[in-house]
């Protein structure tokens, strides 16, 4: 449900004051079945979920504006304030082991397999803003902005954060004379700051709970899931952008291009830390990340007739670096491999998201096998490439002859690398095809030991499953793939009726079409699964464990305009 | 019209413009309602002492493992193998480490912290420093180098990368750490919710006792690595009072319900994989000596639920060290061999939802000052100690309800009377005694057991155990620790060597 309202009022022609409240509330009922097969679950041993989750924002915020043009010189500005207040409820049963096998009821559960669900979570941000725009001829325009936030989720002591912004833009091509083939120019150019806060509660203060009882006593606990944090303070990003915006030969070619340069200060992040610390996680501000990176969007149309042809090209490359992390740490692991092996982790000079793991070891440019003929590890943890591709991009083509419209995307990227849990899987249990050796008769090879002298190995067929598991999995740097990737990622092949077959209906445009996405993996270096793989849904790229791959679909698009 | 339109505006306006500034609004929004900022202690003190017996997680790391290690119990498949065979699992032996920090310790540390400077919780002070350490050494002689000082401190002190101590460092604070918890408990001091305290309800006498029986069994572990310390701390812990009978044990008990933390977590662990069965160790050593305890380890021959053969002398123990194909050769049949009609289960009631889970008994406490006069450190009778120690071991299962069989004072009596101590094997026969004792309690039967390496052990020899040969001395380390503390870790394992099986913590010399 949404509802606002709005109350203006004019002082002048130029000056005006407005407030306007409004609030977004929705309520959802959920109902959850884990099906059968997943993790063991069976058609008794099953868990199932009622759920309503109630939430609701509010924004009530005042404007005191102004428009006024004195001659060439425009100017824009307002002054204002918002509140947001958002809050979060959910409320329900979760049982799991049903009594009456296929019988898919919260009622089929006996009372000690039920649990309440309930959780309640309220945020809010303060705000004052403002903003000016000086343009002149509409040839330049200056733009100018401020704000100050104050969020609830820090402490009282570190919860705001003021960030200011400047932007020019400049429409050469009208101010100056150009050859003719030079169509339109215009330079932008801006600084600006940007402050932010997760929206998660009560993460300041160590809270306490009441977790059952035993024989009279009340048990009480310290809620710890994550290390609470007093001193978070909110972060803020610092960028500079430059950028043209050039069309050519009656803007059948087009290029934009920018280039910026973005500094992160104090990003919020919730670290995975040792169990040691008695907790799995800390909320912590990272120290200082920067990105710099070139986008590039080329658009051209090298056939206007009957026949169109339409082709854009964009690719963007982004250099990515921490450069300082929180006092005390020099490395953040910011998510873990369900193997246990891999990691993700933030260090100083480094890409953010790395993924770290042993190597397997070598002596001498030979690999190192124990007494047993197994791969031995490097003793140290060492980072394994970015899990965060800096080179993405991609191609779109768009064909159009009489009623007939034809249209592919390709994607891809470069220089990104992931660790496969999936295929440390396959070789810890023999499935992946790289395990076939030695499966008849046992390995024998050469190598080094672990003296550093050369010699020879068997590894008879009863212990080749120790030896792909430590080869997969205690040498994890083995199972770290690129995931650089050319992909086919749509194709729309359409058909519109003649404008004449429509003429006496209603309809001012029918076009069908045949749509197939994720239909063809052109290139790509990884074995067994989809190099665009994720892990969860966190912001830790560079890990996979058997997820589900993404799907194929084709499908028919019928559009059809009144 | 137009004028008033004017006000309404210009307030509204000034409303927000106010309340934006206003942060103390913003602040108490960022107070859950659904927690406490404030607790009393003694709530955590109750849920630190149910829960000192890792989950059935964490305790699907020391179970399957120690007992296995010291041969107390034997299987041919499913999870017990990994301590049968010395397999190596360090993500699942990992989880007591992991489980350790994450529930007990950071609850125990914040009850010391906030109870430290307030006179009317000395008495939970004071257990709290007990039960911290009754955590951190189970954690330090099952792994070694731990983090303890640091350990658990994530709110506390802010410290995200603890650093792991040395164990001498470790066995030096704990010790100093008991002996102030037994002259805070000296004085006349009484806690005010005795309720919450589930091992003594609140007896402050009792505590102390436990406070100096905890010393002596540090101090007894020193002996090998520094005998002057270890006979220093063990009179200190006699002369202040240990334990005196087995209404003084420290025990916590469980009851059926109404959730598994209520439980016993034993059960669930042992419940879970049947295929583990008693040593052939264990059986044939009650079984040569009469031992009138048979039938309280042994659930008999014959499946969970059906019949089962509860003759003492039908007991059979399974060997260390066999897989479901070599046992066949060892019984000499080339048919599958049925382990549930062939061996012996553990006794479904010592490890049921209702036993009691062990921290220290008053045997226990007998055994050591057994030990302590054979080496010559007391001057009272290492035979009377013994004598004590073993009748007090075969009747405290009196604890645990719905056993088929108790052992009668008369019947311990007789056991001694046909098998006397002998001087000459004392330690061997006291630490037997020790390991029998704790088969449920195995941090105790491990660490015991690599001190004296008695009752003497062959280790077992198959194809993947990674011990070269040898009995393990250590879990390893959870592998994570090597990415979320990676140089604490590695400072940890270059000072006290490769994170293996192999390694012997500071303590384990001879």
């Amino acid at each position: 449900m949404l509802a606002s309202a709005i109350l203006r009022y004019d002082f002048t022609d130029w000056l005006y004051l407005q407030g306007r409240v409004g609030t977004d509330w929705y309520t959802s009922r959920r109902r959850n079945l884990v099906p059968y097969g997943t993790g063991g679950r069976n058609e008794r041993y099953t868990e199932l979920s009622e759920l309503e989750i109630r939430q609701r924002e509010t924004n009530a915020e005042f404007i005191l504006g102004m428009n006024k043009t004195l001659n060439d010189i425009g100017i824009s500005a307002f002054l204002g304030g918002n509140q947001m207040r958002r809050s979060f409820e959910q409320i329900g049963l979760e049982g799991e082991r049903f009594q009456v096998p296929y019988f898919h009821s919260i009622t089929n559960f006996s009372s000690d397999n039920l649990t309440p669900i309930f959780g309640q979570a309220e945020v809010g941000i303060n705000s004052l803003f403002g903003s000016a725009e000086v343009s002149y001829k509409n040839l330049v325009f200056l733009t100018f902005t401020g704000r100050k936030d104050w969020f609830s989720t820090l402490d009282q002591q570190s919860n705001s954060v003021f960030y200011p912004s400047a932007g020019m833009s400049f429409v050469f091509s009208d101010a100056i004379e150009l050859p003719s083939w030079f169509a339109f120019g215009k330079m932008r150019a801006a600084w600006s700051q940007v402050g932010g806060a997760p929206l998660n509660a009560y993460r300041t203060n160590l809270t306490y709970n009441v977790v059952g009882s035993h024989q009279g006593a009340i048990l009480g606990s310290a809620n710890r899931n994550e290390v609470p944090n007093k001193n978070l303070k909110p972060l803020l990003v610092t960028e500079f952008e430059i950028g043209f915006d050039l069309r050519f030969l009656k803007n059948r070619i087009g290029l934009d291009v920018s280039y910026y340069n973005r500094k992160t200060t104090d990003d919020i992040l919730s670290a995975t830390v040792s169990e040691s610390t008695g907790f799995g996680s800390a909320a912590v501000n990272v120290g200082e990340m920067s990105n710099k990176g070139i986008e590039l969007l080329l658009t051209g149309s090298p056939v206007v007739s009957a026949f169109k042809w339409d082709i854009s090209f964009n690719v963007a490359r982004n250099t990515n670096e921490v450069l300082k992390l929180v006092d005390g740490l020099d490395v953040i692991e910011s998510d873990r491999s369900r193997t246990n092996r891999a990691f993700i982790h933030n260090r100083v000079g480094y890409p953010y998201s790395s993924i770290a793991g042993r190597q397997q070891k070598m002596i001498n440019g030979q690999f190192v096998y124990n007494s047993d003929g197994f791969p031995v590890a490097e003793d140290s943890i060492v980072l394994l490439g970015t899990g965060v591709a800096p080179i993405t991009g991609g191609i779109s083509n768009e064909f159009g002859y009489k009623n007939f419209n034809l249209s592919f995307l390709l994607g891809f990227q470069q220089g990104g690398k992931i660790h496969s849990g999936t295929n440390t899987l396959f070789y810890s249990n023999g499935l992946h095809k790289g395990t076939l050796p030695g499966r008849e008769n046992g390995l024998t090879f050469t190598g080094m030991n672990t003296d550093g002298i050369q010699q020879e190995f068997n590894v008879p067929q009863d212990q080749l499953e120790d030896y792909y598991f430590d080869f997969a999995a205690r040498s994890s740097g083995n199972m770290v793939y690129s995931t650089d990737y050319i992909k086919l990622r749509s194709l729309v092949f359409g058909y519109s009726l003649p404008s004449k077959l429509i003429e006496n209906t209603p309809f001012s445009s029918v076009n069908l079409s045949f749509v197939a996405r994720n239909l063809w993996l052109i290139y790509s270096d990884i074995e067994n699964i989809d190099p665009e793989s994720t892990y969860n849904n966190g912001n830790s790229q560079g890990l996979e464990y058997a997820g589900v791959p993404q799907s194929r679909t084709f499908g028919f698009n019928l559009k059809v305009k009144f | 019209m137009k004028y008033s339109y004017k006000v309404i505006a210009v307030f509204f306006a000034l409303s927000i413009s106010f309340s934006a500034c206003n942060t103390d609004e913003l602040a108490d929004l960022n107070i859950d309602p659904n927690a406490l900022n404030e607790i009393d202690m003694s709530f955590l003190l109750a849920q630190v002492q149910l829960r000192n017996q890792p989950n059935k997680i964490a305790m699907d790391a020391i179970d399957p493992s120690l007992s296995g290690f010291v041969q107390l119990m034997a299987a041919t498949e499913g999870s017990w193998v990994v301590g049968d065979k010395y397999l190596f699992a360090p993500l699942t032996q990992g989880e007591f480490f992991k489980y350790s920090y994450l529930i007990p310790v950071v609850d125990v540390n914040e009850i010391i912290a906030k109870t430290k400077e307030d006179p009317d919780q000395k008495a939970v002070y004071a257990m709290a420093r007990i039960m911290r350490v009754v955590l951190m050494h189970r954690l330090t002689d099952v792994y070694g180098d731990i983090p303890y000082f640091e350990g658990g401190k994530g709110f506390i002190s802010g410290d995200l990368l603890p650093k792991y101590d040395k164990q001498s460092d470790i066995y030096a604070d704990m010790l100093k750490e008991l002996e102030e918890s037994a002259t805070i408990l000296s004085g006349s001091i009484s806690m005010q919710k005795p309720e919450q305290d589930l091992i003594y309800g609140g007896d402050v006498v009792k505590w102390k006792k436990l406070a100096n029986s905890l010393m002596l069994r540090l101090a007894v572990r020193l002996s090998n690595v520094d005998a002057n310390m270890a006979q220093t701390w063990a009179n200190k812990a006699i002369t202040g009072g240990v334990l005196s009978s087995n209404a003084d044990n420290a025990l916590i008990t469980h009851t059926s319900g109404p959730s598994d933390e209520n439980r016993n977590p034993k059960y669930q662990v042992y419940q879970n994989d049947e295929t583990a069965k008693l040593s052939k160790k264990l059986v044939d050593w009650l079984k040569s000596n009469d031992d009138p305890r048979m039938m309280v380890y042994s659930g008999g021959v014959g499946p969970l639920n059906g019949s089962r053969d509860m003759d003492p002398a039908n007991q059979n123990g399974l060997p260390n060290g066999y897989d479901v194909v070599t046992i066949k050769e060892y019984e000499g049949t080339t048919e599958d061999v049925d382990l549930d009609n062939t061996y012996s289960r553990i006794n479904p009631e010592l490890v049921s939802q209702e036993a009691p889970g062990l921290i220290l008994v008053y045997a226990e406490v007998e055994l050591l000052m057994a030990e302590a006069a054979q080496r010559g450190w007391i001057s009272s009778s290492a035979a009377t100690h013994y004598n004590n120690g073993v009748k007090a071991a075969m009747t405290f299962y009196d604890a645990y309800p719905n056993l088929p069989v108790y052992v009668s004072e008369a019947e311990a009596d007789d056991y001694l009377t046909a098998h006397p101590y002998v001087a000459a094997e004392g330690i061997e026969m006291i630490s037997t005694q020790y390991w029998a004792l704790n088969f449920t309690n195995l941090y105790e039967a491990f660490a015991n057991w690599r001190r004296t390496e008695f009752p003497v052990l062959e280790p077992v020899i198959y194809s993947s155990s990674k011990t070269n040969g040898t009995l393990p001395r250590r879990l390893p380390y959870l592998p994570s620790e090597a990415s979320s503390n990676g140089a604490n870790y590695s400072e940890a394992v270059n000072r006290q060597g490769e994170d293996s099986y192999n390694t012997r913590v500071w303590w384990d010399k001879n």
